[in-house]
């Protein structure tokens, strides 16, 4: 990676990291909340499906909570990684890991949750 | 250096509360990254159909799963508010209250770990 594409990059990663995290606490407590308060732990398809069948509130929370949750957790490791100062091949490989794989949760969250969301 | 010496050099740079919240953020991050697999994995059981999801929560309500729920917003509510410390040491001028911070986001994940146990504490004892 050409060194001042990739130190551009690690500003715009690291102010995405701030942006997801605000939009997490929000998310998540709405998420715990919804889950272990409102549902009392009685968690099941009809509950479920109830919930975020109830409008399209629930499909825009989730189209943004899935990728922003993704996106943090994988940024996170990422930033980790590179405190450790790996060799740029190492870096390059942990790199193509780590955002290959978030890619694929990305999808495989998106999919697991259109039978609840009322999709096919 | 030992090899002890330079993993506890790089797990814990300097013995203070900061560096200690700076692991714990790392430790907590890496648990819930993590988490997100196993937790779409039960989500997708979805595209099994109605009765086959239920089967899949059903599975989770055991007192170890529940132990591990409760230790997960444990876990959540510390990255949470100490992610908050972080932003705004970040963005706002106030890297003097670091301290203060620190132990405000604490307190909040004590609270949030106090109020769970209400709605937890049943299920890990087996309580109806």
């Amino acid at each position: 990676m050409e060194p001042r594409r990739g130190r551009r990059t690690e500003v715009w990663n690291w102010l995405l990291q701030r942006v997801t995290g605000l939009f997490l606490a929000y998310a998540l407590a709405v998420h715990l909340w919804a889950v272990h308060v409102v549902s009392q732990d009685q968690l099941t398809w009809a509950t479920i499906t109830a919930r975020l069948r109830d409008g399209n509130a629930w499909t825009i929370y989730y189209s943004l909570f899935v990728p922003a949750v993704v996106y943090h957790a994988c940024n996170g490791l990422w930033g980790i990684a590179l405190d450790y100062g790996p060799a740029l091949r190492l870096r390059r490989w942990i790199g193509l890991g780590l955002w290959g794989g978030a890619t694929a949760l990305l999808i495989y969250g998106y999919y697991g949750l259109r039978p609840l969301l009322g999709g096919a | 250096m030992s090899a002890w010496g330079t993993m506890r050099r790089t797990l814990l740079p300097a013995r203070s509360a900061g560096s200690l919240s700076w692991l714990a953020h790392r430790l907590t991050g890496i648990a819930l990254a993590l988490y997100l697999v196993p937790h779409f994995v039960s989500i997708h059981s979805a595209l099994g159909g109605p009765a086959a999801f239920d089967r899949s929560l059903a599975a989770l309500r055991g007192p170890i799963f529940r132990a591990a729920e409760y230790l997960l917003v444990g876990a959540v509510a510390f990255h949470l508010f100490n992610g908050l410390r972080i932003i705004a040491i970040d963005f706002l001028n106030v890297t003097g209250q670091q301290r203060l911070l620190l132990w405000l986001a604490l307190a909040a994940t004590a609270a949030v770990l106090a109020a769970a146990s209400v709605l937890f504490l049943p299920g890990i004892l087996g309580l109806p």
